[in-house]
């Protein structure tokens, strides 16, 4: 007996041949796993190498003979020629499936085609490329080389690989479409956190989570950046507006009227209204203040003119100033808060669109709509007094909001519209189309003095408003795309609700999102964006919250957790007793 | 074909009457009621749009662990009883033997996906065919279902040709689940591999491992609404591969 054998007794060289061996493919495996982690060919990869190559040399060296049964033996003789076999099979898989992904067949089931770009888009990206082209020209023409051209460029997180994915189905499809070379590129804000800030990328959250990687629709020339327009989330409807925007740039211009202590647009407080202003220069429009006293007309390139809670009334002179601007095909956006002291000048009544004056006398005559003398109150309004209105109806069949979603919207101290049953003439010649009506629950309290009281509204049958209280009203000619000029005006009960308390707030909240959609489909139809941008997303009851009854929910958890497990335990316990019995 | 037919046949009516596919089936059934009712009752107080491809999802999930419960039998039961050699005596092509057998395991998964409508149904009668009136119902999208539920067919194919694969590897069926568990879960969690820290692992292989995720493939398309090809053929050529490992498995035991 030797002396290894002494010390180890049942030490054989085939044993050790065996460890080695054993070790070796050990050492292999880590190697192999540290590599594809480390995508290097470092030092602990080399050291794994070395041992398990030296341990299967071992093993080689002291077992010589178990390598050549092996070898020689019937099971890797057909071994051998399976695993050929399926490496084949793999390898045409693999081609196979990179044929699949260049060939790039996407069928979008979902209702609304989330995930396919429609016609008017594929025209919005052939007119920016048009226009490009144009630059292109004249740059060449004035002996400049340049290379412009557009780029996607998505900003996705590792973590965000799967939304990445998402947004390429979509992306793809206007790169394929493009005729000028557009270019569909993803970086790693981590890596490339230089890039990212060059394209004023910021990680969007929602409470902790990061919910998605934006897109930005980038002006190349060769690889100088020279613009970006932020698309957001990766939507059909985004990607267009962000083309909009860079086709469109200043061609649209809204001019907020002041002089009659109207709102202003400058102020960043909560009660201010900048952010309105803000929505709207982030779509390209330009945006100005007009005092009427100070021009014989209104400018011929106001797109529209917005008069934003004014508490004076305006005058004759100033009333035919605008008339004639609605003549020439002019758009106006009116919103009058009800005529009681309200937070914004506590010391002064408001004395705007009172019944009677030249302007709600202008506008009854020609067409057929008048701001009513009440404050609208919803006793059964949720919030927590009865002049903020909750529930309100937003009819999604009136122009301006085609593109409204249906999400909870909010206003403060309105007062309700009065629109003509019977039309003259004049009034004839105008569609006049509700957009919001308050809850049925509500009415058009007369008595102004509530408010100031603190009292609680109660309805008087003699004096009060019954009905339907309209809150907004659109007003555009009969066969709009037949007239010579257009004229668009919408009148609003209430110009609460677009301070920057419901669109913008100052804590960094994301506002009242049906607040924010109103006023950019309110914008968007007045300057005529919204015919330029033509994706037909009116309804989308699919963003709804989900409603249900507690009867309807009882219900459901009885079908699902008792009455569908019975059966199938049921039926199994009938066919076990029966095998029981055979 | 007739040999894949009589094969199926019997593996179909193994399942059906065994208590065991009942026990998967209740315990499938519970616990995606258990939570599709705790979903349901979230988004309801907290005003959220409603999911409706989130049985779904905890179906797929729950494969991963169940789909290896049902073919983990398929082979090394017969092996371990020695009726495998008896099936292989027969005029039967081992192709035949295991798309049969296959093929029985993933209609009784078909079976098992379609008890799901009644997730889908009740959802649907609370959103698009609830009752009008205020407030509005908010509406699920049906197209989306669909394309959901063409994924998880698929999906299913594949992890119960893994599953099928593993247990014809060896002769013991708790090995054989544990194996194909282990690999599923991999090739589930092969999804979120970025949210591991770039210094264990390099983008390329976080991107490797996505591209073979059984999840990637079906949570970025089909579970969004889109039929996409390539996501497609991935899950057909999953169960192309893995059957035709299984075959050559089975075949080998004629090598011994």
């Amino acid at each position: 007996m030797s002396f290894i054998q002494r010390v180890i007794p049942n030490f054989t060289i085939r044993r050790v041949a065996h460890t080695a061996a054993i070790l070796g493919s050990i050492a292999l495996l880590a190697a192999l796993i540290v590599y594809l982690s480390e995508s290097a060919l470092t030092t602990p990869v080399f050291v794994l190498l070395v041992i398990g190559l030296g341990g299967l040399s071992i093993w080689l060296v002291l077992a010589p003979d178990e390598l050549r049964d092996w070898l020689m033996g019937r099971q890797v003789y057909y071994g051998i020629g399976s695993f050929i076999l399926t490496l084949i099979v793999i390898a045409i898989a693999t081609v196979g499936y990179s044929l699949a992904v260049e060939q790039n067949v996407i069928i979008d089931l979902t209702e609304t085609q989330n995930y396919t770009i429609s016609q008017p888009s594929i025209n919005v990206l052939e007119n920016i490329e048009n226009r490009l082209r144009v630059l292109s020209a004249q740059a060449e023409s004035a002996g400049i080389e340049s290379d412009l051209h557009f780029r996607l460029v998505g900003f996705y997180t590792r973590e965000q690989l799967r939304d990445q994915k998402s947004a390429e189905f979509l992306l793809r499809q206007y790169v394929e479409a493009s005729t000028a070379g557009l270019r569909l590129e993803f970086y790693d804000p981590d890596v490339n956190p230089l890039l990212a800030r060059q394209f004023g990328y910021s990680v969007i959250f929602d409470n902790t989570q990061i919910t998605s990687g934006p897109i930005f629709l980038a002006l190349y020339d060769g690889d100088q950046l020279l613009t970006v327009e932020n698309i957001g989330e990766p939507t059909e409807r985004n990607v267009q507006n962000a083309m909009l925007r860079i086709s469109l740039a200043g061609e649209f211009k809204v001019y907020f009227i002041q002089g009659q202590l109207e709102a202003d647009i400058t102020i960043e407080s909560d009660v201010g209204y900048s952010a309105a202003a803000l929505i709207l220069r982030e779509r390209g429009i330009l945006v100005d203040t007009l005092r009427l006293q100070d021009v014989e007309a209104i400018p011929e390139d106001a797109t529209a003119i917005v008069i934003l809670g004014a508490q004076a009334p305006y005058s004759q002179a100033q009333v035919d100033k605008i008339a004639d601007y609605i003549e020439r095909g002019g758009r106006m956006l009116v919103l009058a808060d009800p005529p009681y002291a309200d937070s914004r000048d506590s010391t002064l009544p408001n004395r705007f669109m009172l019944e009677g004056d030249s302007f709600n006398t202008y506008l009854w005559e020609t067409f057929g709509v008048r701001f009513r003398e009440n404050l609208v109150a919803d006793p059964a309004s949720s919030a927590r007094n009865e002049f903020i209105l909750t529930g309100l109806r937003v009819n999604t069949g009136s122009p301006p909001l085609r593109d409204f979603q249906n999400v909870p919207m909010v206003m403060t101290l309105a007062r309700s519209l009065d629109i003509v049953e019977q039309p003259t003439e004049k009034q004839a010649e105008y569609v006049r189309s509700i957009m919001i009506l308050a809850a049925t629950s509500a009415f058009g309290e007369r008595n102004l003095q509530v408010v100031d009281l603190g009292n609680l509204s109660e309805f008087d049958p003699n004096v009060d408003d019954a009905g339907d209280q309209v809150l907004a009203t659109a007003i555009y000619r009969v066969n709009e795309l037949e007239q010579e000029v257009q004229p668009r005006i919408i009148l609003i009960g209430d110009s609460d609700w677009l301070a920057n308390l419901y669109i913008s707030p100052e804590d960094g909240s994301d506002g009242v999102l049906g607040n924010i959609l109103l006023w950019a489909n309110i914008a968007e139809w007045l300057t005529g964006y919204a015919d330029l941008a033509e994706i037909d997303v009116a309804s989308r009851p699919d963003l709804l919250p989900l409603y249900a009854t507690s009867k309807e929910l009882s219900r459901i958890q009885f079908i699902t957790l008792f009455i569908l497990p019975s059966i199938v335990l049921l039926v199994g316990g009938v066919v076990w007793v029966v095998r029981q019995r055979i | 074909m007739r040999n894949i037919w009589t094969i199926f046949k019997r593996e179909i009516r193994q399942y059906f009457v065994s208590p065991i596919a009942y026990l998967v089936a209740f315990a499938v059934l519970l616990l995606l009621g258990l939570s599709f009712n705790t979903d349901l009752d979230y988004r309801v107080a907290n005003q959220l749009r409603p999911d409706a491809t989130l049985v779904l999802s905890n179906f797929a999930f729950l494969m991963v662990f169940f789909a290896p419960l049902l073919t983990m039998r398929l082979f090394a039961e017969e092996a371990r009883e020695g009726t495998l050699e008896l099936l292989m005596t027969m005029p039967t092509r081992d192709v035949d033997l295991v798309i049969g057998k296959f093929l029985g395991a993933w209609v009784y998964y078909c079976v098992l996906l379609a008890l799901t409508l009644v997730f889908e149904g009740a959802l649907l009668s609370i959103t698009n065919f609830g009752p009008e009136g205020f407030p509005l119902r908010s509406r699920v999208d049906i197209g989306q279902i669909i394309a959901a539920y063409i994924g998880i067919f698929l999906y299913g194919g594949a992890t119960i040709a893994i599953g099928l694969m593993f247990s014809a590897m060896t002769e013991n069926q708790i090995v054989a689940a544990f194996l194909s568990m282990a690999v599923l879960l991999m090739l589930w969690v092969g999804d979120i591999a970025g949210l591991v820290p770039a210094s264990i692992l390099s983008t390329e292989v976080v991107e490797a491992l996505r591209v073979i995720s059984l999840q990637s493939h079906y949570s970025s398309s089909f579970l969004r609404g889109l039929i996409v090809l390539e996501d497609m053929y991935f899950y057909i050529a999953i169960m192309v591969v893995s059957l035709f490992v299984t075959t050559r498995l089975v075949e080998s035991r004629r090598w011994r």
